[in-house]
């Protein structure tokens, strides 16, 4: 019999642990709490009195008890809220009725899902009873699950509190297609990043849980799911725990169901189900973004996002904000912001804003008060004249926001940033302190665009040939030391969250300015992947594609100079990039042009850009992409200029003339995969690239003037006094990712533009910064 | 997009200076392409007599530009500009004149009017003859060079760049490109040529520039028609004006008379100062593309009664005249190198060629060939292939006569070379690539006219290669132009057509 872990596991200390301490010691204290009842239940068998509520033993009476705050989400007589086989249940004696018989077999496993809602943050009680005198006779209750249409229409997938007739597995956690089993009965179990299990106590001998299930009469189940831990009770013991740190494979939110399995003939009832919603901000672990686009795959989304909702997003206001002392260079100010959601400091722990400044500055700000921290400034001394000469697309100074990587010791959290002088500094999130000698990296006074990390390796890559470099990607290896490089490549890469990269190491980055043959090593207007060597440490090309009209984008300067953003999709990474041409691309990582390296998975008409202009119109920046709750993957593609007269969207928000965001839906057509129009946002002044939270899209006008022509001055209008005389201010929106409507806009509160900026969000607070240097917090008041 | 100082500026800086960095070669900047009215374009990436003679080349798009267009008044031949970056975006664009001072420019990739407008909506329409109202469709130019355009060399130019390679380097000693930084030298641009005359400030946009039928010269803005500065007078209202081209800061043009007020002769007018200057002749000027220009700033010109002149840049005095005599010149000049002199050639009534030393112009003893027909050919197109044979193209009744000049005892002479499949009523051809483009205009003296068509021919042999079938519907008159892979016919009914390779957009 195993022993439970927790050193000091009395109710008394349990009690003291659940009022004192929030998120990590909440579990433990969880489990000790609720390893008490199961210890006693060792010494003896349950009876029907340890139930809370319950009646005598066999009577089939028991009530649910502590119904305060729930919701009964079955009305006892009827099926409404509830969507599922006809064929299969049905309403009688106050259950809900699933049943198989020899003359109406299920040949896959059927749900029946409520569509009252979704399961977050939640505690939910129901009773089932399961009658077959077949042993192999199995349900289940689905939580944060979605559907899979492909399957069928009434097939979920995702966490299950499992329930069998044999109760082999009633009271375990598992995944209905997915990761199988979880935590089985009388485990707790943890889900490593990796997927691995890695067992944390026992929770009881098996055996002996299963005494306290009630065969073929009613039984209780309890579930309650507080972010990445679940918990499962059966009749008042606690069954299984999981703490699913898995976060490719976990799932924050999503439909609830109960199942009907298929095999021999089975019926299965439910009962009194009770679902109580529970803020999650009380205690959950503070959310990071660590890197310009979200994370190494570029999708925008904060996936740890619990504070904003759809529902409360009307009511962000700005939280602070805060002007800093960087200097502007042309028309680069400040980089997007990004966060470290709980820092060590010699203050204690703390949420740390970290933004840069073109003029070779880093600062750090506490998220919570909005007050500067320390700030650095790099040594540029090296860099020679630091006068303007470049033009407005060679600013000198620092272009590539930072990366910073995870914590590895107690807390602490390393910006890598590349300095005005091509150097790479390794720099304490703490304190500002260099952890390391700066190194050299890149030739000085280039464009390198945002870092990324991955697997101990820094990428980047530079475009317009500023500082009269060779436009290239670059991988520096942390270990070795060793810098990787692949190029030239055109008029550059400069997707405005640099690479992004994929499962494998690939990084890919859309390409510009430059003719495609690459029979002669050529790859402008298209899209390459490199990866890094792992012997050598040198960049080689393993993929590319460019469109089959990649000569007219040549010829028009209509670049493919959007980083993407890579997903999995159904066991498959995917990717979607775009260009100034004012397409979306979508394609399988596997092989992103197929056989000829011309044939994406999918190509969009033109959503915008029919007058076929250069500047001022098409899809600028990065992508963004999320999945829903009910399993929807979503693209979104921010775009410049008039959406174009042929492209509708089921929902759109007026008339845009300026930009907006269009978003679509990745659905299976004809045997292939499509983007669908979803909607179009309301009119942006140059919508830029948004980032996604919690079903909220956030999407911001930069108002930055992209003239770079008019009939009066020519070319000379590309001139950053000109320009930003001609610039107004930036407005940030929070749209409803699934319609698009706008929940809220910060008007007139941002009074200056931006250019090349960015959105950063984690924990409840948005932020953007403008040309004036000023930093803005908007958030939900907490 | 493009860093500042890449080709796609250098191109747009060239025609930025009024004057100073004139069109590059591969434009086809006025009547007969360039200063010496070769009509022979040097290179292009697309066109050859493989591609042509392959299945591709095929009508692109047709706009119709006018509706006033007629038999007697139809849309000129394009000037054309192969890259500008404008507030719309990249464009190559075309600049086509059409009746009643009608101006358009049209993007060339998609057949789309950018923009279109009506010079001098205030003039009166065009009194008397039909020929009177052809005479003063606008005619196109945009600043050229007197210099010959550069010889072919290779296909096409572009933009091509360095292949992309892999590379790592050393521990600690970051990339490979930092390392190869001292070896790196950033080219620094080249200051513009020197440009004779006063000085004209730089416009931030090229230009191209339009004669109006009263008399004016435009100078418009190619991104959307406006004008660049006032309108100059140049001729008198009403003109018959042949052959405008801008060198070195000079317009030039000729004017026959019987249309308005202006006499036989040729204008030039300085655009710095805005002075005129106007040789008088006293027969009408032949030919349809107006005065030639040879490479040191002659301006040639021929009349009817058999005169060859050769005049002053600028001041337009004569310096040397060839008289010919007999029936008289009937088309323009052209001028080119051959060994190492600078020739000219045209051609008569009686379907002689005559071609002359331009160094010694008045004592020429002109080398003629005769043509076997009566022809009236306005004007001759003149190329060079690879081998260094240089050929004379002229349009007889029925077909397309080439000749070659070759060299006998020292002399230059002519002697036949091929003769095309027959066409009614030929154009005046181009030449791209090795590959010969005539329109057969549909246009009989005595009959109903019937619909152009277009063939490609095997610039050395005369071998068809390609023809435009029923493509086009109504007969032409204004000529053809060419470059970027495309060539463009003008039709009577005021459409425009393209030819060429389809790029997927």
């Amino acid at each position: 019999m195993t022993s439970m872990t927790s050193p000091t596991c009395s109710v008394r200390t349990a009690r003291r642990s659940v009022t004192a301490a929030p998120s990590v010691t909440w579990l433990a204290a969880i489990v000790c709490l609720l390893a008490a009842p199961a210890a006693a239940a060792r010494q003896a068998p349950a009876t029907s009195a340890q139930v809370p509520g319950a009646g005598k033993p066999g009577s089939g009476a028991v009530t649910a008890d502590n119904a305060a705050g729930f919701d009964a989400i079955f009305d006892g007589k009827t099926l409404k809220g509830w969507d599922g086989d006809a064929a299969f249940w049905r309403v009688a004696d106050e259950t809900i009725v699933g049943e198989t018989t020899a003359e109406r077999p299920l040949k896959a496993n059927t749900f029946i899902v409520w569509r009252g809602g979704t399961t977050k943050d939640f505690e939910l009680k129901l009773e089932y009873r399961i009658s077959t005198t077949n042993p192999a006779g199995n349900s289940g209750v689905q939580f944060r699950s979605s559907l899979l249409p492909d399957a069928g229409r009434w097939v979920m997938r995702g966490y299950q509190a499992d329930i069998d007739a044999a109760n082999t597995y009633t009271g375990q956690i598992y995944e209905e297609r997915g990761r199988g089993f979880l935590a089985r009965p009388g485990q707790a179990v943890r889900v490593a990043a990796d997927g691995q299990l890695k067992l944390l106590a026992s929770l009881g001998d098996p055996a002996v849980l299963k005494t306290f299930i009630r065969n073929r009469d009613w039984n209780q189940i309890h579930v309650i799911a507080r972010g990445n831990i679940i918990v499962e009770f059966v009749n008042g013991h606690v069954t299984s725990l999981l703490v699913d740190d898995d976060t490719q494979g976990r799932a924050w939110d999503g439909l609830l169901g109960l199942q009907l399995h298929a095999g021999p003939p089975m019926k299965i009832e439910f009962r009194n189900i009770l679902l109580k919603h529970w803020d999650a901000t009380a205690t959950s672990q503070p959310a990071d973004w660590l890197t310009d686009g979200g994370n190494p795959k570029r999708t925008a989304w904060q996936q740890e996002e619990r504070t904003v909702t759809t529902r409360n997003a009307r009511d962000i206001e700005l939280l602070w904000k805060i002007t800093l002392d960087n200097l502007p260079r042309e028309m680069h100010s400040l980089l997007p912001a990004l966060v470290v959601g709980r820092a060590s400091t010699r203050e204690g722990p703390k949420q740390i804003v970290v933004v840069t400044g073109v003029s070779d500055n880093l600062y750090a700000i506490d998220a919570e008060r909005g007050v500067l921290l320390w700030t650095k400034r790099f040594d540029h001394s090296s860099v020679g004249d630091t006068a303007l000469r470049g033009g407005l697309m060679c600013p000198g100074g620092i272009t590539a926001t930072p990366v910073i990587g995870p914590a590895t010791v107690g807390g602490r959290y390393t910006i890598y940033a590349v300095s005005w002088d091509g150097m790479l500094h390794q720099i304490n999130v703490a304190d500002g302190e260099d952890l390391a000698p700066p190194a050299k990296f890149m030739p000085p006074n280039g464009k390198p665009y945002a870092l990324n990390l991955w697997k101990n390796v820094v990428y980047t890559h530079t475009a317009q040939g500023c500082g009269g470099h060779p436009n290239m990607a670059y991988a520096y290896d942390l270990a070795t030391t060793r810098v990787g490089s692949w190029g030239p490549a055109g008029g550059g890469m400069w997707g405005r969250t640099g690479p992004a990269i994929s499962s494998k190491g690939v990084m890919y980055t859309g390409t510009g300015d430059g003719p495609w043959d690459p029979e002669r090593g050529l790859y402008g207007n298209g899209i390459i992947g490199v990866q890094q060597n792992p012997t050598t440490k040198a960049l080689e090309l393993v993929d590319y594609y460019a469109p089959s009209n990649a000569a007219w984008l040549f010829k028009r300067d209509l670049d493919m100079q959007v980083t993407p953003a890579i997903f999995d999709h159904k066991g498959r990474e995917l990717m979607v990039a775009g260009g100034k041409e004012c397409r979306v691309y979508l394609m399988d990582t596997e092989s992103i042009g197929g056989d000829d390296h011309r044939t994406p998975l999918f190509r969009t008409p033109l959503l915008c850009n029919e007058g076929v202009n250069f500047a001022s119109a098409g899809i600028w920046g990065a992508m963004a992409s999320w999945v829903d709750s009910s399993g929807t993957r979503w693209v979104l593609a921010p775009f410049w200029g008039p959406k174009h007269s042929a492209y509708k969207a089921p929902g759109e928000h007026g008339d845009v003339t300026s930009g907006a965001i269009a978003a679509f839906k990745v659905e299976e057509r004809d045997g292939g995969l499509q983007l669908t129009p979803a909607w179009i946002s309301r009119d942006m002044n140059r919508a830029e690239p948004p980032v996604v939270a919690n079903g909220v899209v956030f999407a911001y006008g930069s108002g930055e003037s992209t003239i770079q022509a008019t009939p009066e001055l020519g070319l000379r209008a590309n001139q950053a006094d000109y320009r930003i005389k001609h610039s107004t201010h930036a407005v940030l929106y929070a749209l409803d990712g699934q319609t698009g409507d706008e929940l809220w806009s910060s008007g007139t509160q941002i009074t200056s533009w931006n250019h090349w900026a960015g959105l950063s969000v984690a924990n409840g607070r948005v932020y953007l910064g403008t040309f004036d240097g000023t930093l803005y917090c908007f958030g939900i008041k907490q | 997009m493009r860093a500042p100082g890449g080709a796609a500026a250098l191109v747009c800086l060239s025609g930025v200076l009024v004057g100073a960095n004139p069109a590059p070669a591969q434009d086809w900047t006025t009547a007969g392409y360039d200063a010496q009215r070769s009509s022979w374009v040097r290179a292009d990436a697309k066109i050859s007599r493989d591609s042509v003679r392959a299945p591709g080349f095929q009508l692109l798009w047709k706009v119709k530009v006018d509706v006033d267009s007629t038999q007697s008044s139809a849309v000129t031949p394009p000037v054309l500009l192969d890259l500008v970056i404008g507030h719309r975006g990249f464009r190559a664009l075309g600049f086509v004149g059409a009746p009643s001072d009608h101006v358009v420019a049209i993007d060339t990739d998609l057949g789309r009017v950018e923009w279109e407008r009506r010079l001098a909506p205030g003039a009166p329409s065009a009194g008397g003859s039909p020929a009177c109202a052809r005479e003063i469709t606008p005619d196109f130019a945009r600043s050229t060079n007197a210099a010959f355009p550069a010889p072919p060399g290779g296909r096409g130019g572009g933009r091509a760049g360095q292949a992309a390679r892999s590379a790592v380097g050393e521990p600690g000693l970051g990339a490979v490109t930092l390392a190869q930084l001292g070896t790196r030298r950033t080219a620094a641009p080249s200051a513009p040529p020197k440009t004779p005359g006063p000085h004209v400030p730089p416009r931030p946009f090229p230009v191209v520039y339009v004669l109006s039928s009263d008399g004016m010269l435009h100078s418009l803005n190619v991104m959307n028609g406006a004008d660049a500065e006032a309108p100059v007078p140049f001729l008198p209202p009403q003109s018959s004006a042949r052959g405008l081209i801008v060198v070195d800061d000079v317009a030039y043009v000729a004017t026959v008379s019987g249309c308005g007020d202006a006499p036989n002769g040729v204008w030039a007018l300085e655009l710095g100062s805005k002075q005129v200057a106007t040789w008088r002749s006293a027969s009408a000027i032949a030919g349809s593309v107006g005065p030639a220009i040879g490479p040191d700033g002659t301006v040639y010109v021929t009349t009817t009664t058999g005169e060859l002149v050769a005049l002053e840049p600028r001041t337009l005095k004569p310096r040397q005249t060839h008289r010919a005599g007999g029936a008289g010149f009937t088309s323009s000049p052209v001028v080119f190198e051959h060994a190492a002199s600078v020739l000219i050639a045209a051609s008569a009534r009686d379907g002689r060629i005559h071609l002359l030393d331009s160094h010694r112009l008045a004592s020429s003893k002109a080398t003629e060939s005769l043509n076997s027909a009566s022809v009236a050919a306005a004007a001759v197109a003149s190329w060079a292939a690879p081998d260094g044979t240089r050929w004379l193209l002229v349009p007889r009744a029925g077909a397309i006569v080439a000749w070659k000049v070759v060299d006998h005892d020292g002399v230059p002479t002519i002697q036949p070379g091929w003769v095309s499949r027959d066409m009614i009523t030929p154009l005046t051809p181009i030449v791209i690539s090795g590959v010969v483009f005539t329109v057969s205009s549909g246009e009989f003296r005595a009959q109903p006219s019937s619909p152009a068509v277009l063939y490609a021919l095997d610039a050395t042999t005369g071998k068809e290669l390609w023809n435009s079938g029923t493509a086009m519907t109504s007969s032409a008159r204004g000529g053809l132009s060419g470059g970027g892979g495309q060539v463009y016919v003008g039709t009577n009914d005021g459409t425009l057509y393209a030819f060429g390779f389809p790029m997927e957009h």
